[in-house]
């Protein structure tokens, strides 16, 4: 598991990204950012999640940044997309976000938090002495 | 079937343990309702009119009897004593109390079951064709990708706040019995000519408020690369869906916005992009282990004629008529699929008492190597039922009264829960299909009627599949009372169509009365063996409706 970062304030330097943007219409100089800053405006709004998947395959190095209705029990989902900063403007139930990170150890999919991929495992695991699950 | 392994137990209990503590933090004042909302809709419990609902997934249909018996086990204990088999493969249960959720999904998680994503704005529960891995006429069986997709899509970080619901159908036959063109994805497997396994894949169908009839997105989609086309249709659906409108946020509204062509070259271009990533696919080692879960049982390959079959046959009647309508054609020789109806006559249609669930459990051992499937329309399959012992699971099942003899007639009806039970309902819809099952109680009547799809809804949400019954009912609010829309020659497979709406709608005393029209008029124009869908393609609404209004 990976830490995120807990900041009350924006950076200064951080690029705000509309999360409306036509998708594969960003502009290339935004990876050259210091920190980017993605909107939620409301966490049932998940634009976002694809934006910060999209920019780290991009190349994007920097923060990224969730910065919105930004709610503890989705700590892990922000984290396995690639975000890496989490913007609270109030307060929040920190025990509540560490635990969310902390409660899964494993993904089905490909995560930027340090979670085993579990296909991936499986394939470890099946060395010619595991059969790997039968018919019934 | 499918069998856990450590590490799909492991996410199952991480799961259970992180709702079991949203639950204590709701009860204990720590989380507002406007806060838990969400999380528990993430985990298929709904509040309903009355109480709390839990939906339950199950993956594809496909479950075993210690499935069954948990179900019934969780009916009795937590509930009042039954379940309900709903349109999307899954079973509800209408009275939970929330405290008791999380003991009922750890009940769930110890025979390898959950409700998640059984509501929200995510990918829902993957539907197939119940008849999967044994269907005659099957190209290939499609569990395995349809737990291929399980898997890829529990949990997916990027799409658990998707514009709206999305829902994923997979058929791996011509004759299409997962209603592909009526989902946010439907699937077809199929072979290239150089007979390489594939995927149609159809994008943008779906019911509801507007119903569409799906668009082709890709003729052929290569096998190893389902997962990747999957996630770039997904992706743009969750950047460009519109959000404005719940009514319009479906991927259908996107798709016919933007036409089918420019929402194609955006996916294309994604898809590429995806690949070069190589995140995505699995690699076919993963996927053999997968595959590894559905080899097909051993079966009994005699080729004897099934003789205590072919006794009863010829000599009750009843036997005879449950055989036409419930049995299906089975891949292999002396074997058949076997519906079991959850549509008694004058019953409510879906529902299914713990003591039946716990029999049919037993039967399920007996009789079909101990593996049952749920159905679109609302019934239970044995999927592995030998020809020669069909009497005797007739005499069994008749005794626990569920050898209804009417899969696919007249009595077979869809109905949603209706305002008995649901906060949507304009209407309700089970007294509507019990009243119309009683009209047409006789089973030669029935057998006369031959195949007919009736679906009732109890609003515009259209759970029943109203637009597409080869007669759909629409429950409407008519200045505070309930009314009726009635529907003709609406199709949900492979001939897809979208019924249309006969005229005025009808009050609930005359809505069944309108139905018994519309069959008689059937019957007195039907040509040959002619199935009333055959009918009303070839003249059309006119004498439906001359008849219905005169």
């Amino acid at each position: 598991m990976t830490e995120l970062k807990i900041i009350e304030n924006l950076p200064t330097e951080g690029v705000y990204l509309e999360n409306t943007l036509e998708p594969g219409s960003l502009d290339s100089e935004i990876l050259n950012a210091k920190a980017i800053i993605l909107d939620f405006p409301t966490f049932m709004d998940g634009r976002a999640f694809s934006q910060a998947r999209q920019l780290r395959r991009l190349g994007f190095k920097g923060e990224l940044i969730a910065s919105g209705d930004i709610r503890a029990d989705q700590g892990r989902q922000y984290g396995q997309v690639g975000i890496s900063t989490l913007h609270f403007k109030e307060g929040f139930d920190r025990q509540t976000l560490q635990n969310n990170l902390k409660m899964y150890s494993q993904s089905y999919q490909h995560s930027f938090l340090s979670e085993k991929v579990i296909y991936k495992k499986r394939l470890q695991d099946n060395q010619p002495h595991f059969s790997g699950g039968g018919p019934f | 079937m499918y069998q856990y392994d450590a590490y799909d137990h492991k996410i199952l209990e991480q799961r259970t343990a992180e709702f079991r503590d949203q639950v204590t933090r709701r009860i204990n004042g720590k989380l507002s309702e406007e806060e838990f909302r969400p999380l528990r809709l993430m985990n298929g419990v709904y509040l309903q009119l009355h109480a709390y609902m839990i939906r339950v997934a199950i993956p594809y249909g496909t479950f075993n009897s210690g499935q069954l018996r948990k179900f019934a086990h969780i009916a009795r204990k937590y509930d009042r004593g039954y379940g309900h088999f709903t349109t999307r493969q899954n079973i509800q249960y209408n009275w939970p109390k929330l405290i008791d959720i999380p003991d009922i999904l750890d009940e769930l998680a110890s025979v390898e079951m959950h409700a998640i994503q059984t509501s929200g704005n995510c990918i829902r529960n993957i539907t197939t064709d119940q008849f999967a891995g044994v269907a005659k006429d099957e190209v290939a069986d499609p569990r395995p990708y349809a737990e291929i997709i399980r898997q890829w899509s529990t949990f997916h970080p990027e799409f658990a706040y998707l514009p709206r619901k999305f829902k994923i159908a997979i058929t791996g036959a011509k004759h299409d019995r997962a209603a592909i063109k009526f989902h946010d994805i439907g699937l077809e497997v199929l072979r290239n000519e150089t007979g390489e396994l594939g995927f149609k894949v159809i994008v943008g169908g779906g019911l509801g408020r507007t119903p569409v009839i799906g668009s082709v997105i890709k003729e052929y989609l290569p096998e190893k690369h389902l997962l990747s086309y999957l996630e770039a249709i997904l992706r743009i659906y969750n950047l460009s869906g519109r959000r404005d409108n719940k009514y319009k946020a479906r991927v259908k509204i996107l798709v016919k916005e933007s036409g089918i062509e420019s929402f194609r070259v955006k996916v294309e271009k994604e898809w590429r992009q995806i690949m070069e990533e190589g995140h995505t696919d699995l690699p076919a080692a993963a996927q053999k282990l997968i595959f590894n879960h559905f080899k097909p049982p051993s079966y009994e390959h005699n080729v004897l004629p099934a003789l205590d079959f072919e006794r009863f046959y010829k000599y009750q009647a009843e036997f005879k008529r449950w055989i036409d309508s419930n049995l299906h054609d089975h891949k292999v020789e002396n074997y058949a699929a076997v519906t079991i109806s959850l549509k008694p006559i004058g019953g409510i249609p879906g529902d299914i008492s713990s003591e039946q669930m716990e029999d049919l459990a037993d039967l399920a051992d007996i009789y079909s190597l101990g593996e049952i499937r749920s159905t679109h329309e609302q019934n239970l399959v044995f999927p592995y039922v030998h020809k020669n012992d069909l009497p005797a699971l007739w005499l069994e099942l008749k005794s626990i009264d569920l050898a209804t003899p009417n899969h696919g007639l007249v009595s077979d009806i869809i109905a949603c829960p209706g305002m008995d039970y649901c906060s949507l309902a304009n209407a309700r819809s089970i007294p509507i299909a019990q009243e119309i099952s009683n009209k047409f109680s006789d089973p030669k009547l029935a057998a006369q009627i031959g195949e007919l799809k009736i679906k009732i809804s109890g609003c515009i949400n259209a759970c029943a599949h109203h637009h597409v019954g080869h007669i759909g009912v629409l429950g409407v609010d008519k200045k505070g009372t309930e009314s009726y829309q009635l529907l003709l020659g609406g199709n949900a497979d492979e001939n897809a169509a979208i019924g249309k709406i006969t005229g005025p709608g009808f009050n609930g005393d005359q809505i069944v009365g309108a139905i018994e029209t519309v069959i008689r008029t059937y019957q007195e124009i039907k040509e040959g063996n002619e199935r009333f869908i055959d009918t009303y393609q070839r003249v059309g609404m006119e004498p439906f409706k001359d008849a219905l209004y005169d």
